[in-house]
């Protein structure tokens, strides 16, 4: 992370999960860190910058307003209509506001000065589930009934009854942990991985910018798939961003299905 | 390769990581209990045999 | 170096599914792109051809954490 403790303990120090803590911003309030600080920014960009694209709407677009409108329309439409079905003008707003908060935040990742994705965290990942979580079970249980919609979700139509002992745990299992989980972990996993990524490459390249004559040599190297990297992480955090919303939908979607 | 087809796979990876994590987990704990050590193997197998079965189940009977 | 033989046991466990998973997709998505009306067909022999395949990935993660 910064290359004067690098060189003055010699040895390479391989990039960590330690690079993943941060000091507090102001005392010793750990509420108030780094991550915390970029996730307010990027909810105060996002609604600023909506509001402004969308506040003087004309028939011929400005600049910020064409753009503001691709965005909510591709949620709309790919995320919201083509999977959701009739229904889905009541989810638009938080699968928007969850693309785009998501998406803001894994930039910052490669953003210059920030440089890092706030996703990277655990614990902002399990937010953004839990608001899932609550929000496809509670639309299921309102459209379905407590009763139907557990019946539906843990018993598969069509087997001998002695079998519901062993599918019945694994369904439950799948629905209510492994489900949201893997979807807190998916994005999680991606962006601690990416950012590891880049670290490895940056921080190697300035190691060995400082060593040898042959190491001097191969360092732009480094340096060189550093920057390739970057453009790759830049694509897997949209994408990410994009899957998360999208099986958002689709366990809204398959919770109020008529039938699983 | 629409969506929903994305969908599918993504459900299809949570019940064998499910299936895995259950049964391998209940076959670990009755290691634990009983001192013995093959039951987690069971537990793998029995999780990955019913996963299979639900996704057949699920998105291959039509 | 620090670390367990187990993770990188899980790093080649995973490269057998990664290409099979990718050469099921490859074909699912020929012959639909030929086909467009065999959809209906070779898309459960497409998912089963995928769960095989990634039913090894992920005994090789949790045999990872187990085999410690």
């Amino acid at each position: 992370m910064n290359a004067s403790t690098l060189l003055a303990s010699g040895g390479f120090v391989s990039p960590g999960s330690h690079d993943f803590v941060f000091k507090p911003l102001f005392g010793n309030n750990i509420l108030f860190t780094k991550p915390v600080f970029q996730a307010i920014l990027a909810a105060i960009l996002v609604a600023v910058f909506f509001l402004i694209s969308s506040r003087k709407a004309a028939v011929v677009p400005s600049r910020t307003q064409f753009f503001g409108e691709s965005v909510y329309s591709f949620v709309k439409k790919d995320l919201g209509e083509d999977i959701i079905g009739h229904e889905f003008m009541k989810f638009v707003p938080f699968l928007f506001s969850l693309f785009t908060f998501i998406i803001v935040n894994n930039i910052f990742g490669i953003v210059p000065f920030m440089q890092f994705p706030t996703m990277s965290r655990f614990g902002f990942p399990v937010a953004l589930m839990i608001f899932t979580y609550v929000i496809y079970h509670y639309v299921g249980i309102r459209k379905h009934g407590l009763g139907k919609y557990l019946k539906d979700i843990a018993f598969v139509p069509g087997v001998p009854k002695w079998i519901y002992v062993i599918l019945t745990p694994l369904e439950i299992a799948t629905y209510f942990i492994i489900r949201p989980f893997t979807l807190a972990i998916r994005l999680f996993a991606n962006m601690f991985a990416g950012h590891l990524l880049l670290l490895v490459f940056i921080m190697g390249g300035d190691y060995m910018l400082h060593n040898s004559m042959v190491l001097k040599i191969m360092s732009p190297l480094s340096f060189g798939f550093g920057i390739g990297l970057t453009f790759f992480e830049f694509f897997i955090e949209c994408l990410q961003a994009y899957i998360f919303t999208l099986l958002t939908a689709l366990y809204i979607a398959g919770a109020i299905a008529d039938e699983h | 390769m629409s969506s929903k087809d994305e969908g599918a796979m993504f459900t299809i990876i949570a019940y064998l990581l499910a299936g895995l994590l259950l049964w391998g987990g209940v076959g670990m704990f009755l290691d634990h209990l009983l001192g013995l050590h093959f039951l987690v193997v069971i537990g793998f197998l029995v999780g990955l045999v019913s996963a299979m079965y639900l996704i057949y189940l699920r998105f291959i009977r039509q | 170096m620090t670390g367990t033989m187990a993770i990188v046991g899980f790093g080649l466990s995973t490269i057998g599914p990664g290409i099979a998973t990718g050469l099921v997709f490859a074909a699912y998505i020929n012959g639909v792109a030929r086909q467009p009306e065999a959809r209906g067909i070779l898309q459960p022999l497409a998912f089963l051809g995928f769960a095989l395949a990634e039913a090894l990935a992920l005994l090789g993660l949790v045999l990872a954490f187990v085999l410690k």
